[in-house]
């Protein structure tokens, strides 16, 4: 009965049934829409359609409970029929090496006799080097009238399938970790502000069952808004959240090139733990939580505050940053001026040659070139006026001997992160790694062995070459044949 | 240099590839046919220029876009992935002609590289260079994309190979009686497709997954069952011949129009109403008669193609092998290009597999042919069943690659068709 289960499980046959299973269930997925409200699949299925596939599990396929079943069925064969073969393959390449024996003369691939004009001594010379040069390791048995090499090389590669299948495992048991104990969740945050939890749409599983059996207390609060709130053991904090845009010919374009968030994990007295500025490609993980840089959005009604730095021409490290809200004016020191900010566009270009600005309508407020026009005060008298924008490096009209940039836009935009802890993505990538390798080794690599058999007899020396490989029999053969070719070569040639 | 210019250059020398690779498959096609050596000399030759330009026209693009400030990889949208798809397949085709010093696989690839590189012309696809959205901005992505795609020319090469050994397997085109009901059933489908069509978006998203349910069936049953039924082989022979070569003639018409009036419309909806669609009804009536008479001609013919050929053609064996060695090139490369595209979007999202019907396409794609790679393994599969094996995965590569973002939604960037 066991012997029954054991053969069925180990069973080639079932991977290809369960894998060709997996690969047509797949595909109902990419059908149907996965994940979204009831409402949409009564619009799009009907109502009883709809209830037919729920009750299927249709509408998350992939975590389906029948669709788990047949990934755990294939990964018990996988186990199963690992556990079945691999002590006979690690055998296969731990025996020693022996000589070429008449049972093994009679499978062996390729079978080669040279009849060898020099001595005993130079053919065993001969074959040393021969087989060194080609990097097989070799084992010598000496005889009477008669010498042995054996060498193999490629063991690696019977290894292959094993590194693979290990890595098929380490891959499923990494997404179960992951949903175990992980969550996602997502932390919109404004510039300047910072917070102490995020919100999850989902509790992790693990801790779910747990204080679903009430063994534990449930790390989250439900919030009315938001689904479930998780505290963190630290703040984050938004410095910064900026937009870049393409530059083309004419200055720049609509198009996005960078979303880039500034931000810091502080402690409760506020001490900074860690700094970095994420961008889409580019996370933050603190204490195996990882922070990317998912979205933003404009926060509503907002004006915004221009950040501008005032340089001096004549030494450019003296400088000095000032805020100003659209309409305020602000004392800068360094310069002795006032400057009042008259108005503010949010796409602004600069034609090259005239140095005229032209502004252009944007559809969302998106802040793609901003520039400002700003008034210069000496006590209460208008020096000049003049337009700065975002792109300006210190270019446009500044009469008097100092510079002024436009920096930063604050408090229009806040950034939205999305909070990740997957304690399973280490095994993950370790399978990845391993899965990787494997074909590698298994479909390039192949086991090769070689016999060479120097004899005394009644007219000289004569020589047996004979080899067999696992696989890429043809290349084998190839390779053996250049290598009787050396051979000779080398005798015909000394 | 000028990013003008060199933009510029690389239009130019695509197009000449194009050219040379356009004469190279008419001149493996007339080798096929002919006995003439010389024939086939010159068709090396031309590939392999065609490939030297390509390459050129390679570089010259990705130079355009850091001249031009962008600064990306020319490998990032479905107009450069065709490209790159096309320039894979040629290159590790010039490595199996050398190697195995056959060229009768050359009419069959370079079939491949042209319907691919018409319908990169025709699609209205953006060529442009245009910056990257900020999720694209990843060195992730141009390994991804480097490594699957050499995996799918590899996959191609395979694919030409299998076709080649299932209409060398079919022994005898059945009865006449059998291509007469094929072309019934042909007849058939196409009928109720059109009547279903008219009958709004719920029938013919039925007439569509029932016809995927058909195919599916049939090689799956080809599979089992296969060298026991050669005329079934040869009859899903025929059915892709007569789509392969449906289309070519369609691109030719399609070219023709476009010589006169380029930039007419997107491809999806332009193929369609200049032929099968066309309002005026005799045109219409044409289209179809002319499928049916191609299937007609291939089902007839096929195998007087085929005794022609057996004089050029190595050895089932061989063929099988070349075949297999292809997809165990292919599958590893396959892997690792999953593999980095899904590191790539664990750093730019978070999470390394979301089920995104891109994503879930290229696993099936992986496990059929993961399930052919064990199938050797398996007492009594080979020859037919292997090489419907091949051909079932490429229509996987090719719905993974084109399907998905012509019929289903995803996350991915190569949809721009429209
Ligand atoms: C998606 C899942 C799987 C993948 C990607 C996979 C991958 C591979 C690869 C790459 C090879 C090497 C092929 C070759 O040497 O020609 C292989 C061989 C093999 N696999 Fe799998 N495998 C999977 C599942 C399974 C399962 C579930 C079984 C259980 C029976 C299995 C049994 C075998 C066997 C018996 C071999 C042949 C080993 C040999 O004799 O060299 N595989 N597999």
């Amino acid at each position: 009965m066991g012997s029954i289960v054991w053969k069925f499980l180990r069973s080639l046959r079932l991977a290809i049934v369960l894998i060709l299973v997996l690969a047509l269930a797949s595909i109902i997925g990419t059908l149907i829409e996965q994940n979204q409200p009831p409402d949409y699949y009564v619009q799009e299925y009907g109502q009883r359609a709809a209830d037919f596939f729920a009750l299927l599990g249709f509408f998350d396929l992939y975590h389906a409970w029948w669709y788990v079943l047949f990934l755990l069925l294939l990964a018990v064969n996988l186990i199963v029929c690992s556990l079945d073969r691999f002590p006979s393959t690690w055998k296969l390449l731990r025996a020693p090496l022996a000589p070429l024996d008449d049972e093994c003369l009679k499978t062996v691939l390729v079978k080669q006799e040279i009849v060898f004009s020099g001595t005993h001594d130079e053919a065993e010379q001969r074959t040393r080097k021969l087989l060194a040069a080609h990097g097989y390791s070799t084992a010598e048995f000496k005889k009477e009238k008669e010498t042995d090499f054996a060498g193999q090389k490629g063991g690696l590669s019977r290894l292959g399938v094993f590194v693979t299948h290990a890595g098929i495992l380490l891959i499923l048991c990494g997404a179960l970790i992951g949903t175990l104990f992980g969550y996602t969740g997502v932390l919109p945050l404004a510039e300047q502000e910072y917070s102490g939890s995020i919100f999850l749409q989902r509790e992790p599983l693990f801790p779910r069952i747990m204080s679903s059996l009430g063994m534990q207390k449930s790390s989250t609060v439900p919030d009315a808004e938001n689904g479930l709130t998780m505290p963190l053991d630290f703040y984050v904090f938004c410095n910064q959240f900026e937009i870049l845009y393409y530059q083309d010919q004419s200055g720049p374009s609509r198009m996005p090139s960078e979303y880039a968030s500034q931000i810091s994990i502080l402690n409760q007295k506020g001490e900074k733990l860690a700094q970095k500025r994420i961008t889409v490609n580019d996370p933050l993980t603190y204490r195996g939580i990882t922070f990317y840089q998912s979205g933003y959005g404009r926060i509503p009604h907002a004006q915004g505050a221009i950040e501008l730095a005032v340089r001096s021409k004549k030494e450019p490290s003296q400088s000095e940053h000032v805020v100003i809200e659209p309409g305020a004016a602000v004392y800068v020191p360094l310069i002795k001026r006032t400057i009042k900010v008259l108005s503010t566009s949010p796409y602004a270009a600069r034609n090259t040659k005239s140095g005229d600005v032209v502004f252009y309508r944007v559809a969302h407020g998106e802040m793609i070139n901003p520039a400002v026009e700003l008034a210069l005060y000496k006590g209460k008298t208008v020096q000049y006026k003049t337009i700065v924008m975002k792109t300006d490096q210190g270019t446009p009209f500044m009469p008097e001997d100092y510079t002024i940039e436009y920096v930063h836009t604050w408090g229009m935009h806040y950034t939205v992160l999305q909070v990740k802890k997957d304690p399973g993505i280490g095994v993950v990538y370790a399978g990845f790694i391993l899965i990787c390798i494997g074909p590698l080794l298994a479909l390039f690599g192949s086991h090769k062995k070689i016999w060479i058999k120097i004899q005394n007899n009644d007219n000289g020396v004569s020589v047996i070459i004979a080899g067999t490989a696992h696989r890429n029999k043809t290349a084998f053969e190839t390779e053996c044949a250049r290598l009787v070719n050396e051979f000779k070569g080398t005798i015909t040639g000394g | 240099m000028d990013g003008v210019f060199l933009t510029g250059l690389s239009h130019y020398a695509f197009a000449i590839a194009t050219l040379c690779y356009t004469l190279s498959f008419i001149l493996y096609s007339v080798f096929l046919f002919s006995k003439r050596k010389a024939l086939g000399t010159a068709a090396t030759i031309t590939t392999s220029v065609g490939f030297a330009i390509q390459t050129t026209a390679f570089f010259a693009r990705w130079a355009a876009s850091h001249a031009l400030g962008i600064g990306r990889v020319p490998l990032t949208n479905l107009y450069e992935s065709l490209l790159f798809f096309t320039w894979s397949i040629v290159l590790i085709y010039l490595v199996v002609e050398y190697r195995y010093k056959i060229r009768s696989l050359g009419a069959f690839v370079l079939g491949i590289v042209f319907l691919a590189l018409g319908f990169n012309m025709l699609a209205g696809i953006q060529t442009e260079i245009v910056g990257l959205m900020p999720a694209l901005k990843s060195n992730w992505l141009f390994y991804h994309v480097l490594l699957c795609f050499l995996g799918y020319a590899a996959f191609g090469i395979s694919f030409a190979v299998s076709m080649l050994s299932l209409l060398m397997d079919s022994q005898d085109r059945g009865r006449l009686t059998s291509g007469f009901a094929g072309l019934g059933i042909l007849a058939f489908i196409i009928f109720l497709g059109y009547l279903m069509a008219g009958q709004g978006e719920v029938m013919k998203k039925a007439y569509w997954l029932g016809l995927g349910i058909l195919i599916l069936a049939w090689i799956l049953f080809l599979i089992l069952k296969g060298s026991h039924h050669r005329s079934q082989v040869f009859l899903l022979w025929s059915f892709a011949m007569t789509v392969a070569g449906g289309l070519v003639a369609v691109m030719a018409v399609e070219l023709t129009v476009w010589f006169s009036h380029p930039a007419t419309g997107s491809f999806k909806s332009h193929l369609f109403t200049t032929t099968f669609f066309h309002p005026f009804l005799p045109i219409k009536l044409l289209s179809w008669a002319f499928v049916l008479a191609l299937f007609w001609l291939v089902w007839s013919q096929g195998i007087r193609i085929k005794n022609r050929m057996l004089a050029y053609l190595p050895s089932p064996d061989m063929l099988d092998s070349i075949s297999y060695q292809m997809i165990s090139l292919g599958w590893p490369l396959l892997t690792m290009g999953i593999i980095t595209g899904s590191v790539w979007a664990n750093t730019a999202w978070g999470s390394y597999w979301s089920w995104d019907p891109k994503e879930t396409w290229s696993l099936i794609t992986w496990f059929l042919y993961a399930i052919y790679l064990h199938a050797r393994y398996m007492r009594g599969w080979k020859g037919t069943q292997m090489a419907v094996l091949s051909v079932a995965g490429f229509l996987a590569v090719l719905f993974t690659y084109l399907g998905v973002n012509l019929v289903l939604s995803g996350l991915h960037s190569y949809g721009g068709i429209d």
